[in-house]
C-alpha cells in the first residue's frame, strides 16, 4: 500500500519546492537549471505513468501523448497565431481527449490490452507525423518555435523562464498526485489495482475510473509537450518515439510506482546514470540499452517496489524490530 | 490494377502474412500458456536471421545446416531466458511484460555491439535462385518456396497441439495452469517446451526472410510489434484467429502499400486494429475471460 505519510508531503515536499525555487538564484550555471528543467519534464511524464499504474494498468505510450501536445500547442500557434498560454492548455486538452477515445476502446476488458494498444499507438502517431508531412513537417519536423508569449509584460525565452516553468508543471503534478492519492479517487484507484472483481461488486465502474486516470495522465503529457516544443524550439516525430514511451516506463519501475517519490527518485537515477558514464573515455553509447535493460531486469526481480518501495520496507522493518535488536528478531521471526 | 500486378501483390500478402503468423503463432502460444507477455519476441526473428547470417554467410555452412543449427541455437536461448528470467513472472502479465522489455534492450544492444548497426546480405541457396511466370508476372522461386515451407509449418504446429500428447498438456496448461499442475502434469516443462517452439518459429521466419531482405538489429522491431497487433486482432489464445488476423494484415501491406505507401498500409492496419476492438473487444476470435 501507499506508506507516504504526512510527514513527507507536509515537511519535505515544501522544502525541497522552496529548494527548487531558490536555486536559481543561489547558483547562475546555466547548464544545471538547462539540467532541471530536463528533469522536471522526465518527472511529470513518469508521474502519469505512475497515474495510470496505479489503476493496474501500464501505458506505453507516454511519449506519443507528450507528442501529441507538442504538435498540437506548435501548430495552433505556428499556422494559426493564437496564444501561447492558451495553446498550452489546449494541448493538455488535445492529450487528454486522445487518451479518452482510446482508453475507451481498450479499457473496456482487463489485462493486456490496453498495454500492447498503448504500444501500437505511439507507432500509429509516429508514422501519421512522418506520412503528413504537409501538416506535421514530415520527418524533418518543425523548425523555429517561438518562445511563449510574455505574462505580465515579463519577456519569456531566457534558460531562467523556462526552468521555473517547468518547475510549476512539476510542483502541480506532484499536487494533484498527493490529491488523489489522499482522496476518494485514490482509494478507488487502487481499489481496482488490488481486487478489481471486488471493486466492481461495491459499484465502481472500473473502466470510466481507468480511463479518468489515464486522461489525467495525458492531460499533463500533453502539457509537457507543449512545453518541451518551445523549450527545444524545434520537434519532430524522434523526440517521441516507443522508446520514450519505454524510457518512462523505465523511470517509473526503477523508482517504483507505489510511492509519490517513485517519478522523481527513478529520473534522478536514470538520467545521471549516462551522463555520469559518458565521463568514461572511449564511451560507447550503443551500450546504454544494454544497461538499462540489465537495470530494468534486475529491479523486478529483486526489488519490485522500486528503489522507494525498497527503503520504505527497509524502513519500516528498522522500525519494527528497533536498532538494536535488529538480526536476532529476523532469525527468531 | 492489372492481373499480373494483382497475382504479385496476391503472393507478397501470403508472403509476409505468413511470415507474420510465424511469429504470432509462437507469441500466443506463450501468451497462452504461461500468460507471459513477451514483447522481445520480435528480436528471436531477429537473432535467427542473424545466425543464419553468421553460419551461412561468415562460416561458409550450407543453407539448410545454417537454418537449423541457428534455429536450434535461438531455441535454446529462448529457453534459458524462460528458465532464468521469465519463470518467476509466470501468470503475471504486467511484471513480465516489464522484463520483456529489458530483455528486448539487453537483446537488440547486444547484437549491435557484436555485428554493428549495418545490414548484412544472407546468400540464397541455389534452390532458390530463379524465376517463376504465373499469368504474366514474375514471381521469384525464393517467395514461393519461403510460402510453402510457412504453410507447412503452421499446418504442422496445428497438428501439434491439436492430436500430440504434448499438445493436449499445452493447451490443458492454457486453460488452467493449476488444475493442469494437481493432475500431475509438469508445468516448468510445458512452459519451457512452449518457449522453444515460440522462439524456433520466430527464429525460422528470421532465417527465411533473411535470403529476402536484409538482416540487420533492428529488424525484430516492425514485426514484433505486428505480430503483437497480430493476436489481439485474432484473439488471444486462438491459433485459427492468429493465421487470420496474420492473412488479413498481409493482405493490408500487400495490396493498400501499392496505391498509398508502406507507411500508410500500416497506418491503416492499425486503424483496422482499433475499429475492430470497438465491436469485438476479445478480438476476431477470442471468448470472454469475464
Amino acid at each position: 500500500m501507499l506508506k507516504d505519510n504526512r510527514w513527507t508531503t507536509h515537511i519535505v515536499l515544501p522544502v525541497i519546492a522552496a529548494l527548487l525555487i531558490l536555486f536559481p538564484l543561489l547558483t547562475g550555471n546555466k547548464y544545471y537549471q538547462r539540467t532541471i528543467t530536463t528533469l522536471a519534464i522526465a518527472v511529470v511524464m513518469t508521474s502519469g505513468f505512475r497515474l495510470v499504474a496505479l489503476t493496474g494498468q501500464l501505458s506505453i505510450a507516454q511519449a506519443a501523448f507528450m507528442g501529441v501536445g507538442a504538435y498540437c500547442s506548435t501548430l495552433l500557434i505556428m499556422k494559426l497565431g493564437w496564444n501561447t498560454w492558451i495553446c498550452f492548455f489546449l494541448a493538455g486538452f488535445a492529450a487528454a481527449l486522445v487518451a479518452l477515445i482510446v482508453g475507451f476502446i481498450t479499457l473496456r476488458i482487463k489485462e493486456i490490452y490496453f498495454a500492447i494498444a498503448t504500444l501500437a499507438l505511439n507507432e500509429l502517431f509516429r508514422l501519421i507525423w512522418v506520412e503528413w508531412d504537409t501538416l506535421f513537417g514530415g520527418a524533418a519536423g518543425i523548425v523555429n518555435i517561438p518562445s511563449p508569449a510574455p505574462i505580465l509584460g515579463i519577456p519569456l525565452g531566457s534558460v531562467v523562464s523556462f526552468y521555473y516553468i517547468a518547475v510549476f508543471l512539476l510542483f502541480s503534478i506532484t499536487v494533484v498526485m498527493v490529491r488523489i492519492e489522499r482522496s476518494r479517487i485514490g482509494l478507488i484507484f487502487s481499489s481496482i489495482r488490488e481486487f478489481d472483481t471486488l471493486a466492481a461488486s461495491l459499484g465502481v465502474n472500473l473502466m470510466w475510473e481507468k480511463v479518468k486516470a489515464f486522461m489525467i495522465a495525458c492531460f499533463f503529457a500533453g502539457m509537457a509537450g507543449a512545453f518541451f516544443a518551445h523549450l527545444q524550439h524545434y520537434i519532430s516525430p524522434v523526440d517521441f518515439t516507443l522508446m520514450d514511451s519505454v524510457m518512462f516506463l523505465l523511470y517509473g519501475v526503477v523508482g517504483g510506482v507505489g510511492s509519490v517519490w517513485g517519478p522523481a527518485v527513478g529520473c534522478t537515477i536514470m538520467i545521471f546514470i549516462p551522463v555520469a558514464l559518458r565521463l568514461i573515455p572511449n564511451y560507447n553509447p550503443v551500450v546504454e540499452p544494454l544497461i538499462f535493460g540489465g537495470i530494468l531486469i534486475l529491479v523486478m526481480r529483486f526489488c519490485p517496489d522500486g528503489l522507494v518501495g525498497l527503503f520504505q520496507g527497509l524502513v519500516s522493518s528498522w522500525k519494527k524490530t528497533g536498532p538494536q535488536k535488529g538480526e536476532k528478531e529476523h532469525v527468531a521471526a | 490494377m492489372t492481373l499480373q500486378m494483382f497475382v504479385q501483390s496476391f503472393i507478397n500478402s501470403i508472403l509476409s502474412g505468413g511470415v507474420l503468423i510465424l511469429i504470432a503463432l509462437g507469441l500466443t502460444i506463450i501468451l497462452g500458456i504461461m500468460k507471459v507477455v513477451n514483447f522481445a519476441h520480435g528480436e528471436f526473428y531477429m537473432l535467427g536471421g542473424f545466425g543464419i547470417w553468421w553460419f551461412s554467410a561468415e562460416q561458409g555452412l550450407n543453407f539448410t545446416l545454417a537454418l537449423i543449427l541457428s534455429v536450434i541455437l535461438v531455441g535454446l536461448l529462448g529457453v534459458t531466458i524462460e528458465r532464468s528470467l521469465f519463470k518467476p513472472f509466470r501468470e503475471k502479465a504486467f511484471p513480465s511484460l516489464i522484463i520483456s522489455l529489458g530483455i528486448l534492450l539487453m537483446l537488440r544492444a547486444a547484437t549491435q555491439l557484436s555485428f554493428g548497426l549495418v545490414d548484412h546480405s544472407v546468400p540464397a541457396p541455389e534452390a532458390f535462385k530463379g524465376l517463376i511466370q504465373i499469368s504474366g508476372a514474375f514471381l521469384s522461386k525464393e517467395r514461393l518456396i519461403v510460402i510453402c515451407i510457412t504453410l507447412a509449418l503452421i499446418i504442422g504446429l496445428y497438428g501439434f497441439i491439436k492430436f500430440t500428447k504434448a499438445g493436449l498438456a499445452m493447451r490443458a496448461v492454457a486453460d488452467d495452469l493449476t488444475a493442469a499442475s494437481l493432475q500431475g502434469m509438469n508445468v516448468d516443462r510445458i512452459s519451457s517446451l512452449a518457449f522453444f517452439v515460440g522462439s524456433v518459429l520466430a527464429a525460422t521466419a528470421g532465417c527465411l526472410t533473411g535470403p529476402i531482405f536484409y538482416v540487420s538489429p533492428n529488424m525484430g522491431a516492425e514485426p514484433g510489434m505486428m505480430a503483437f497487433v497480430v493476436i489481439v486482432l485474432g484473439g488471444i489464445g486462438s491459433i485459427s484467429g492468429t493465421v487470420i488476423a496474420g492473412l488479413i494484415i498481409g493482405f493490408i501491406e500487400g495490396f493498400g502499400s501499392i496505391p498509398f505507401g508502406t507507411s500508410y498500409a500500416t497506418i491503416m492496419v492499425y486503424v483496422v486494429l482499433l475499429i475492430t476492438l470497438i465491436f469485438k473487444p476479445m478480438g476476431l476470435l477470442g471468448h470472454a475471460e469475464r
